[in-house]
């Protein structure tokens, strides 16, 4: 939200359950050219959605002073279901998604192999068309949620049970999510309604199967989008044929081992990894009403996340990935949230109504544990028996890890709110933390305010405020967060692995302060003719200052890089939203428009760093941060942190193309020669949402668009050098590729070094714009309680997701993303296509 | 978990929340459980000790177990001095890569990196906890192991921060003759401290429960250091002769001596393979094969040893592949279709030095100012201990064999080559300096596979053993084909991390910072 401000940390916003942040359960995100299987859903892929009664955002800061630094980012706010007073109700919904696959890149049918056994599409041009179509190997993927709920009370009781049981099939045979939710919510009021009780426990169970995100190995997209035309694709579908000196059967792929390719079946069939989470939350909280204007609540909430992955790969998997008889490794790990907060609150009027003061103090801890066990390895000398007995524990491979932190944050906060007269309100909030990661360093604890003005124009200039324009509010806020460093970094030790201590190539930096950011925010709020149509309109600039990150250093410093606290990163935006709605005869029509634009922009690296160890200053004004094979995230002073730089085709000293003997182009892998391709975040982002309802007919689509910014296919590249891509067939179709405005014959030599491995990526960086129509959805409300006296309401909803690419230039889709990190954004590397679904939903209430 | 016991719970946290500020187990809280502290590495000599160790196992890189990958041999040795020393061909990418002397940045800089945010990080540490202790012994050590893996630096680089190291973020670099002197003057100092060592404890041993390479035993620690000096003084021959001539001979007149025995032979064992093992079976089916020139002379020469190196190809021969082929389709180089030959996969130890490289460097010793008919015994010496130590036989008659290297003949495609050398294999006191000379770093070559650091490092110095120039030469007209690759340029990233630093750097190599640049020891007239 609004930008990535921090180099190094975390640029996710945060989330928040019923009041209480949760924690950061997000894995490590695929990095380079081969990682990418095995992945994992994050924190929040636990909760029902069912369960949720209402999402809020708060994009800026200012959030801050209530949830802590980790709101820098922004907060999304989540509360869930209650149960209701003096009524019942049960719920039972079943939503069915179709899914198949939908941006995928062109590929050509009508050049063969090269020679038989490659996996190269250069050959001759076939009699006939291959059959063979990579959409095939994709199945329909079914995502289906049956939940039911029970909602009851009285005025002192309220309870909410539910169940929900998720069951999903990816387009890629055997990737599978399970998912089983249990909640149960008690409310009890007593003591005359001043006291109020909420207890909630809730449980979920996640079972996940081959999730693959990107990347080489073990991916089965590659070898199906490689897959030489006018081969008989038919043939690898036998997976795995008898080996009988062996007595088992071993995988069949006659072509090799380029890209470290398998074959996709065995891929998906016999290397499987295992996700299996256990998920559970309880929480309570008691508030006490003493007074009609103070409520003091106290609330703590444990939240447990358990889960194991498991990677089991058979016999028969390529040498690479595991030994003859196969490779098993199993990683658990355990996240405890210890969570505790104490709050009075104030709301009370003053002198005739005249001054209206809200205020909240309060306390919390936050204690979090995080372990993570690793056993892994070739297996010896049973094959396919995946079990820690049968790792092969002499050999280099195999790894035994075992890690974890705790650390805890304890914070006092206040908030006060001063209202005057309805038409003018001051905020302020401050905050102190204590973090057990700043134990050691100079700074025990950080401190950060914020404060905010806003009035209500239409109230205190007479005779403004009509029908026509009843409301127009301003408002101005500042607000400084403070952010604590990483576990450890105060403390140096030792990494001990395989028995062998060594040390590390991380200069000690003990002397760390905290980050900081300061933003500014200005906006409006404006109503028109009754409040049919709003406007609301934001302006933030943010700065974050002394940012923790690893800089990186001359290795002949004897370390490779050292965590420093510096640099600045601004970004500066607007967000608008406009609403408008209106009953038509018996039709109602709500119709809203949002409009983002962010800049960010990097201030300064690592400036007049100094090192009293060795009395130097020091000066980095260029970081590389991520990329692969020819792609690079590097972030420079006066540039943003999505920028991209590219190898490029070489020029000589005119600009010209050099060429070779036989005409072709040459690649200039030289890194100093990397062009800038563009940032990867988008400049505008678009959307356009309605919903129609008439006589329980109701109608809803969505549009969004994004404009700007830039998208790398390294697919692309790699379909080129295969001479697989249907850019290769017509430039062969054609007979030439132009070079230096003159037709060069050489197309399999041309393509074979734009596409090549390290490539000439300058070819394939695309324009990321694009525009559809996400959503859509038609549903009507049967008035069955007409019909039926025990059913309170029947639903069905027909609802379509991605349905219409109406404008893009990338060869897949830009909006999706291997990496929830900060780098490595718009860089595709055989990600699965994006999909397109079709469904229905049945909601049924008694 | 009853209502009970979560109100009770709620109102512990809170109490808890309230005293906000006590923060007395932060410390506890912020010092990593799974490392070692350096309290505890303190405890049993295990800090000495594992700076130690680690300078010993990154004196060449493998897959030690604590993060080093055999992808940093690959990046380090074998895709920069093991194909440019002939013994192998790079089998992977679009054929625009260092084997086709077009010097990609993400290898050759990888010598730099590993060396100095390894090797000297320990070496530094080390050698201020050897002076506060006053660990002589230990420091001199660390001094011979700080040698042995910073020539292969300076070998690679030239000019290359080393005195300086340890004082500065940013270190100043050195001229390659200052750098040599001082390794000279530094293996000097840690063989006289050794030798009194010694001399007072016969008995004795140094770091004994972490040394991997010689558990301690001082005796052959000497003899290694007097060996390294031998090396360090051979490649100043054409540089300084007056200089490689004295060093040499400290060391040839050293009571305790060179290696002369196998059984000296400094040797890690790799945990299960060496790293060229890895790069050939599991990278890609082979990034990697037998080197063209590797192929012309074992096959020429009708080696003993030479499916001790190598694999068989698919008909039973052994066949190389050259450097610099255009290649796009790597399938039928690759092991699965067998037509050439992977290194041997029963290659365990990682060899730093061996006696037959002693003995080689004696040989050309006294070549050059001795006697040639003891610089005929020391190379026919120098042969049999390389069989030996390979468990090869035949050794006499390989010895009198007057074989001489065959053409090259790509077992896949068209790549074929002439015969690098007529030179034969016996000896002869009669034939010229040049052609014994060429006899000599011919064998020493044989004798040191797969140490590609050594061998190009020599091959440049001398010229010898003659090696197959590229199919493809991407310089840019830079480096001559013929000549070959001189010197590995700088990292680019010193460029922003130590402008000042290698700024004076390619000041003092006396040439561009290119791969055609001949680096101080590189001049023999040609």
């Amino acid at each position: 939200m609004r930008g990535t401000k921090s180099i190094s940390n975390n640029n996710n916003a945060l989330y928040v359950i019923d009041g209480i942040p949760m924690p950061n359960l997000s894995g490590e995100q695929p990095e380079g050219v081969y990682a990418g299987a095995g992945q994992t859903g994050d924190g929040l892929s636990a909760i029902n959605p069912d369960d949720i009664a209402s999402i809020s955002v708060l994009s800026g800061p200012s959030a801050a002073a209530l949830y802590g630094s980790a709101a820098a980012n922004g907060v999304v706010i989540i509360t869930t279901k209650k149960g209701s007073k003096d009524s019942f109700s049960l719920n039972y919904s079943n939503t069915t998604e179709f899914s198949r696959a939908y941006i995928m890149p062109s590929f050509q049918n009508t050049y063969g192999a090269t020679e038989a056994g490659s996996y190269q599409s250069w050959g001759e041009k076939l009699a006939t068309p291959s059959n063979y179509s990579p959409r095939d190997f994709f199945q329909t993927g079914i995502n289906e949620n049956n939940s039911i709920s029970l909602s009851s009370g009285t005025e002192k009781n309220q309870i909410y049970v539910s169940m929900a049981a998720t069951n999903s099939k990816g387009i890629i045979r055997n990737n599978d999510v399970d998912r089983y939710n249990f909640n149960v919510r008690n409310t009890t009021n007593f003591l005359k309604d001043k006291m109020t009780l909420d207890v909630s426990l809730s449980y979920a169970n996640i079972k996940e199967q081959n999730m693959v995100s990107q990347g080489q190995y073990m991916n089965p997209v590659v070898p199906i989008y490689l897959f030489p035309a006018g081969d008989d694709f038919e043939r690898i579908k036998i997976y795995e044929r008898y080996d009988a000196a062996r007595n088992l059967k071993t995988q069949y792929w006659p072509y090799g081992n380029d890209l470290s390719m398998q074959n996709p079946y065995w891929i998906t069939e016999n290397q499987r990894y295992n996700n299996n989470k256990n998920r559970m939350m309880a929480s309570a909280q008691l508030s006490y009403k003493p007074l009609d204007w103070l409520t003091i609540s106290a609330r703590g909430k444990i939240d447990m996340n358990n889960e194991t992955h498991e990677r089991k790969f058979n016999a028969g998997t390529l040498q690479l990935f595991a030994s003859e008889f196969g490779y098993y490794s199993k990683e658990t790990m355990v996240t405890n949230q210890k969570f505790g907060e104490i709050i009075a609150s104030i709301n009370k009027y003053f002198g005739d109504n005249i001054v209206n003061l809200t205020a909240t103090i309060g306390a919390n801890i936050e204690d979090i544990q995080y372990s993570r066990d690793y056993i892994g390895g070739n297996l010896n000398p049973i094959a396919n028996l995946f079990t820690f007995g049968n790792i092969d524990r002499s050999h280099s491979a195999t790894e035994m890890v075992q890690e974890g932190y705790r650390k805890q944050k304890q914070a006092i906060f206040a908030n006060v709110q001063v209202g005057f007269k309805s038409m003018v309100y001051l905020d302020l909030t401050a905050r102190n933390d204590w973090s057990s990661t700043l134990a050691f360093s100079d700074y025990s604890s950080v401190f950060y305010p914020t404060v905010g003005l806003s009035g209500i124009v239409t109230e205190f200039i007479p005779g403004l405020k009509s029908d026509v324009f009843p409301y127009w509010k301003l408002r101005v806020s500042y607000s400084e967060v403070g952010n604590d460093p990483e576990q450890f970094l105060t403390m140096p030790t030792y990494s001990v692995a395989s028995g062998i201590a060594s040390t590390k190539t991380r200069m000690e930096n003990t002397n760390l302060q905290p980050e900081r950011t300061k933003s500014w925010e200005v906006g409006t709020n404006i109503h028109f003719f009754n409040s049919k149509f709003q406007i609301d309109a934001t302006w933030y600039k943010s700065s974050t200052f002394n940012q923790f990150f690893e800089s990186s250093l001359s290795a002949a410093s004897r370390w490779t890089s050292v965590i420093v606290n510096a640099g600045q990163v601004d970004n500066t935006g607007v967000e608008l939203s406009a609403r408008y709605g209106d009953d038509f005869g018996p039709v109602h029509w709500d119709t809203y428009m949002t409009y983002s634009h962010n800049r960010n922009r990097i201030v300064s690296l690592l400036k007049d760093w100094y090192v009293p160890e060795t009395g130097e200053t020091l000066n980095i004004s260029r970081l590389d941060v991520g990329g692969f094979g020819g792609v690079k995230n590097i972030l420079y002073e006066g540039g943003s942190m999505s920028d991209v730089y590219v190898t490029t085709l070489a020029t000589d000293e005119k600009g010209y193309l050099i060429q070779t003997s036989t005409g072709n182009v040459v690649a200039d892998y030289d890194d100093e020669d990397l062009i800038y391709a563009g940032d990867t975040a988008p400049k505008h982002l678009l959307s356009w949402g309605n919903s129609l309802s008439w006589k329980g007919f109701s109608l809803n689509f969505l549009f969004t668009g994004r404009l700007g910014g830039v998208a790398i296919s390294k697919t692309q590249a790699v379909m080129d050098y295969y001479g697989i891509s249907q850019a290769t067939a017509d430039a062969r179709d054609r007979g030439y590729v132009m070079i230096n405005g003159m037709k060069s014959p050489n197309v399999k030599e041309y393509y074979q070094t734009i596409g090549a491995n390290d490539g000439v990526m300058s070819m394939y960086v695309y324009d990321a714009t694009n525009i559809r129509l996400s959503e859509l959805s038609i549903g009507y409300d049967f008035p069955v309680q007409n019909w039926c006296k025990w059913l309170k309401g029947l639903n069905l909803t027909l609802v379509g997701h991605n349905l219409w690419m109406i404008y893009k230039k990338a060869p897949f889709d830009p909006e999706m993303t291997s990496s929830t990190g900060t780098y490595n954004q718009g860089i595709d590397y055989f990600m699965q296509p994006s999909t397109r679904s079709f469904g229905f939903s049945v909601k049924l209430k008694f | 978990m009853n209502i009970n016991s979560l109100i009770k719970l709620t109102a512990a946290v809170s109490l808890a929340a309230t005293v906000a500020g006590c923060t007395k187990n932060f410390e506890d809280f912020n010092t990593n459980k799974h490392e070692a502290t350096h309290d505890q590495m303190l405890t049993d000599d295990n800090l000495t000790g594992a700076l130690f160790q680690q300078l010993e196992r990154t004196v060449i890189l493998y897959r030690d177990g604590t993060g080093t990958l055999d992808s940093d041999y690959q990046v380090t040795y074998n895709l920069c001095a093991d194909i440019w020393s002939g013994f192998f061909a790079p089998t992977l990418g679009d054929g625009r890569n260092n084997g086709s002397f077009y010097i990609l940045d993400q290898w050759a800089r990888s010598m730099f990196v590993n060396k100095y945010s390894k090797s000297m990080n320990a070496w530094v540490t080390l050698s201020e906890i050897a002076e506060e202790s006053q660990l002589d012994h230990v420091a001199a050590i660390a001094d011979v192991l700080k040698v042995t893996t910073m020539h292969q630096v300076t070998d690679y680089y030239g000019a290359v921060p080393y005195s300086k190291v340890g004082t500065s973020l940013t270190p100043e670099y050195d001229s390659q003759e200052s750098i040599y002197r001082q390794m000279l003057s530094e293996l000097d100092e840690a063989i006289t401290v050794l030798s009194d060592y010694y001399a007072a404890n016969p008995a004795g041993s140094i770091m004994t429960d972490f040394d991997i390479v010689y558990g301690g035993n001082v005796e052959q620690w000497i003899k290694f250091a007097n060996t390294l000096r031998l090396r360090l003084a051979m490649r100043c021959s054409y540089a300084d002769e007056a200089l490689a001539r004295s060093e040499a001979e400290k060391s040839i007149n050293d009571p305790i001596g060179i290696i002369t025995d196998n059984a000296d032979n400094a040797v890690v064992e790799g945990v299960d393979h060496h790293p060229i093992y890895e790069i050939n079976v599991n990278f890609n089916d082979g990034d990697c094969q037998i080197g063209a020139s590797l192929d012309c002379y074992l096959n020429g020469f009708d080696d003993p040893r030479k499916f001790l190196y190598a694999k068989a190809a698919n008909d039973g021969e052994l066949h190389g592949v050259r450097n610099g082929i255009d290649n796009t389709n790597w399938t039928p180089y690759h092991n699965t279709a067998n037509n050439v030959s992977a290194p041997n996969a029963t290659i365990y130890d990682i060899v730093w030095i061996n006696a037959a490289e002693a003995y080689f460097l004696r040989a050309e010793y006294e070549l050059r100012w001795g006697s040639v008919s003891t610089a005929k015994d020391m190379y026919e010496e120098g042969i049999r201990k390389s069989f030996e130590e390979w468990g090869a036989t035949g050794a006499d008659s390989y010895i009198a064999s007057t074989r001489t290297s065959t053409s090259f003949v790509d077992a896949v495609e068209n790549n074929n080559a002439s015969a690098p050398s007529d030179v034969a294999i016996a000896f002869d006191t009669a034939d010229d300096f040049e052609t014994n000379l060429e006899r000599i770093m011919t064998q020493k070559w044989l004798a040191v596979f797969p140490n590609g650091c050594e061998a190009w490092a020599e091959y440049r110095r001398t010229d010898y053993p003659r090696l197959i120039a590229p199919v493809n030469n991407y310089s840019d007209g830079v480096v001559d084909t013929d000549l070959q690759i001189r010197r590995v340029p700088y990292p680019i990233s010193e460029q922003s991390e130590n402008p000042s630093g290698l700024a004076q750097g390619i000041s003092l190599l006396g040439g561009p910072d290119n791969a055609g640049t001949q680096l101080w020891w590189d001049k023999k007239q040609r």
